[in-house]
């Protein structure tokens, strides 16, 4: 109800013709689409395939065979391995994410909480929590292809997908409740099918460490507590100018615990074996809730999304980097621990980009066409590019192995020969046009994996 | 009648001649807050995997090689630094140029872009001989000839500034005097420094010289092909010429900027080599006075060009860095192909971002306006305060042998802090008494 009161005439009518859309058998988005924020989410995509083929493409011999692709797209530590790391826009790349997860979950939260109810809403937001940490689970083990048939646990495992796919897309239980309680099942029984085929005969006791990695450690469980952080201070903090406090009260914890680290550690393990601060579900936890609260300021003036902008977003923008500046001098930006220095700098430098694609799109008219294909779609593709990033460390161990083959393929003396550059290029390419090719497909017919 | 003629001529002097762009000072205003982190960060580097301790400030506000120098080389936005400077150049040079045209005539503008050349010229020449200062030695290092030159300068000046109040002021030949004021002052400054720079890294091989020649080549451009959609062409010429020299040159055992040593023996060539840095800051100027002119494709509608052309452009010289970075990888010591084109991309990117803050937000970063509106007198500020830290620290390690731990961190703060807000306090002062320094 206290949702219904702050709603705008606008956003009512709107609900109100959605109900009557589903009496009348008519299912639709929830929420209004943004342009802008597809193309967002597609041009985050576009760099985390890009990010994904720099890694595999490193060098550890640069004399010899230098890297492929532009080295500024990949993670710093991936270029040279020292102490303070140097930061590239790929080593923010899942902050980022972070960032465009965190205003999902304010738009869509709020939305479903209006029109669905309070326990459809967490329903949802549970479905997806657990479903990333089971993608950890998947991401965690080394997969083959042979996987299903001979391993009966996730043999079981596909035919519970299939099912429950099914019964998920059925027209009857579209906007029910029962739809995202499916989807918790399924993803609880999905990771417990994974645990089983991942810990084999020792499934009893529980893994600590197995947990720790699966729960902690996967950037891809950052993002599920993250999720779920920001849909927390969402539901527990109504405004984004109260809310945001929490961030910095988290960030200012973080900065305490980063400095205090191995006496807080030390103490941990006394009590729970195995067990350290979880610094990167924490920064991960602040830029969510910081993302929610960027939704929410923009809808400030619903008819005017840019008085939010001006009032908010834009400061936040600059006290954030400038933040980052001073905090950088004491706990400088790192790679494999995101730090209260890196998480400022993400939060400034994902500020940003909302407000060029929001110009972009309100202000300059102008929409890179294939990237809103690719941001309907963003999850799958996310989940899609795990084919590439599979595939070819089969073929090649990095630069120095790609340089090798393609010279030899080719006879050359030299493996820094433009020949093998054109080589690389197609190979950087052609997993960027395979995946435009299936987001423009699923655009077209309409179909969008969401979680 | 005379007298009202005057008094408008008079008027024209004190005020700029074309309409003042918010964001256009916005932006110069980032990039002079930026050079000087810049010149910071640079100032306190490290070498890292010598284990020194770590530098001052943060990684990715210092030049790439600074923090680890290996082939291909790793690119942060301050290796950007004198393109996108470059590009803010260029970006006002139709508007300045053809206003000047406008009224004051075409031989009044191209003598304006020769002033601003020389002064380039000039002020590198000058910032060669503030480093060659030697307070311990007697004459401070300098010679019984040099010190003659210098007085001539001085004498000449005091006449020229003399002249200007009593007959030139607000006539044509204070333009003339003031483009030969220019020229001697290279003229007569440049012998100082001979016998440690030549005349071509003077001219040809200094970041100022870039900026000079990258003038040159915008105005040369502006005035052949008045359209920007065929100018464009030329910039994409000179990225093209650049890609062919460099991987000509790359196989050569000389290197790259000596190439022609072997080609050209005994002529020009043979001592310059290929002025690669000019080839693509060139292309750079020349891409931005097209952005600019797009920008007023529809005068009364602007966001027609940004969307027909400007954004488009953007896209395109992305893509045509993330590809040619494959063959030539983008690095410092030579702007290639691959860094003009990343430069352009991050240029325009930052142009669209205060252009929108200004136009559609209407958001002015208060203290970036006076910095722009004084860009270059706070650039040469900047220089200064780099002198005088380099008194007393030369790199990092030994500014953290003297103040280690938290003290460092503290001080270092206040060490990048306090400069930028003193550049602020100047240029705020200079603003409020519209005094402008401009060439």
């Amino acid at each position: 109800m206290i949702w219904v009161k702050s709603m705008t005439e606008n956003e009512t009518n709107i609900a109100e013709e959605i109900r009557m859309d589903m009496k009348r058998g008519i299912y639709r988005s929830t929420h209004p689409r943004y342009d802008w924020l597809d193309q967002f989410r597609g041009m985050v995509i576009v760099f985390l395939v890009i990010a994904s083929l720099t890694w595999e493409f490193s060098s550890n011999n640069f004399a010899v065979a230098p890297p492929l692709g532009p080295t500024w797209l990949n993670h710093g530590f991936k270029y040279v391995d020292l102490q303070p790391a140097m930061i590239t826009i790929i080593d923010m790349g899942s902050q980022i994410f972070m960032f465009m997860l965190g205003i999902s979950v304010s738009l869509s939260f709020k939305s479903k909480l209006e029109k669905n109810g309070m326990g459809y809403a967490w329903m949802t937001v549970i479905h997806r929590v657990l479903s990333f940490f089971w993608i950890g689970q998947v991401i965690s083990v080394d997969i083959t292809f042979d996987y299903f048939y001979k391993n009966t646990a996730l043999g079981v495992w596909l035919l519970i997908t299939i099912g429950f796919a099914t019964l998920r897309n059925l027209k009857k239980f579209k906007n029910s409740n029962l739809r995202p309680l499916f989807g918790i099942i399924w993803a609880v029984l999905s990771s417990l099918l994974w645990y089983i085929q991942a810990r084999g005969p020792d499934i009893l006791p529980l893994n600590v460490g197995y947990f720790r990695a699966v729960y902690f450690d996967e950037a891809i469980a950052h993002l599920a507590w993250g999720t779920l952080i920001s849909a927390v201070f969402v539901c527990l903090v109504k405004k984004p100018d109260f809310r945001v406090f929490a961030a910095i009260i988290i960030y200012i914890g973080h900065a305490i615990m980063w400095e205090f680290e191995t006496e807080i550690n030390s103490a941990i393990i006394v009590f729970w074996p195995g067990w350290q601060i979880p610094f990167d579900v924490l920064a991960m936890g602040a830029i969510a809730i910081v993302a929610s609260c960027v939704w929410d300021w923009m809808q400030k003036d619903p008819n005017d999304q840019k008085i939010g902008m001006k009032k908010r977003v834009l400061p936040l923008m600059i006290i954030t980097g400038v933040l980052h500046f001073i905090v950088d001098f004491f706990q400088t930006a790192e790679h494999h621990g995101i730090n209260v220095s890196l998480g400022l700098l993400s939060i400034a430098f994902s500020s940003l980009l909302v407000v060029i694609f929001f110009s972009l799109e309100n202000y300059f008219n102008f929409k890179i066409p294939p990237l809103t294909h690719i941001g309907r779609n963003a999850l799958f593709l996310f989940l899609f590019q795990g084919i590439f990033t599979l595939t070819y460390p089969e073929i090649w161990g990095g630069a120095l192995e790609f340089r090798t083959q393609m010279a030899t393929l080719f006879g050359l003396s030299d493996l820094t020969l433009p020949l093998v550059d054109l080589m690389a290029i197609i190979v950087f390419l052609a997993p960027m046009l395979v995946m435009y090719l299936v987001a423009w497909l699923f655009d077209r017919y309409h179909i969008y994996i969401k979680v | 009648m005379e007298e009202l003629t005057y008094k408008s001529e008079n008027e024209k002097q004190f005020k700029s001649l074309h309409d003042r762009y918010g964001w256009l000072d916005q932006l110069r205003g980032f990039c002079v807050v930026w050079l000087l982190v810049a010149f910071l960060t640079w100032l306190f580097s490290s070498i890292l995997y010598l284990g020194y301790p770590p530098p001052v400030g943060p990684t990715w506000m210092n030049h790439g090689y600074r923090y680890g120098d290996y082939f291909p080389a790793i690119i942060t936005i301050i290796d950007m630094g004198s393109s996108i400077f470059m590009f803010v150049l260029g970006l006002s040079a139709p508007i300045a140029f053809n206003s000047k045209i406008q009224k004051k005539g075409f031989g009044y503008a191209w003598i304006a872009i020769l002033i601003r050349f020389f002064m380039f010229i000039w002020f590198n020449i000058l910032i060669k001989i503030f480093y060659k200062i030697d307070f311990s030695a007697v004459g401070m290092g300098f010679e019984s000839t040099d010190l003659i030159l210098v007085f001539i300068w001085l004498g000449i000046t005091t006449v020229l500034v003399i002249l200007h109040f009593l007959v030139l002021k607000g006539t044509k030949m204070q333009t003339y005097a003031l483009l030969f004021w220019t020229i001697l002052s290279v003229a007569l400054w440049f012998p100082i420094i001979t016998y440690e720079y030549n005349v071509w890294t003077i001219f040809f091989g200094e970041t100022l010289a870039y900026l000079a020649w990258g003038t040159i080549l915008a105005g040369i451009f502006l005035t052949i092909l008045k359209r920007a959609d065929q100018r464009i062409w030329s910039a994409i010429g000179l990225l093209l010429l650049h890609i062919i020299l460099w991987e000509c040159a790359k196989y050569n055992q000389m290197g790259p900027t000596r190439w022609f040593f072997e080609l050209f023996p005994g002529t020009v060539l043979d001592v310059i080599g290929i002025p690669f840095n000019i080839i693509s800051m060139g292309a750079i100027a020349i891409s931005a006075t097209c952005v600019s002119d797009w920008l007023l494709i529809q005068y009364e509608d602007p966001i027609q060009g940004i969307r027909k052309r400007i954004i488009p452009f953007t896209i395109i010289i992305f893509c045509f860095h993330f590809l040619v970075d494959f063959f030539q990888p983008a690095e410092h010591s030579g702007i290639n192909a691959s860094l003009a084109s990343v430069s352009i991309f991050i240029a325009i990117y930052l142009f669209l971002a205060h252009y929108a803050f200004d136009k559609y937000f209407n958001v002015k970063i208060p203290f970036l306006t006076p910095l722009g509106r004084n860009a270059l007198l706070m650039f040469i500020l900047q220089g200064i305060y780099l002198f005088i830290y380099g008194i007393f620290w030369s790199n990092a390690l030994e500014f953290r042998a003297q103040f280690p731990g938290l003290v460092g961190n503290f001080l270092g703060i206040c060490l990048f802090i306090g400069p930028i807000a003193l550049l602020i306090v100047i240029a705020w002062i200079l603003d409020r008494l519209k005094l402008y320094l401009k060439f």
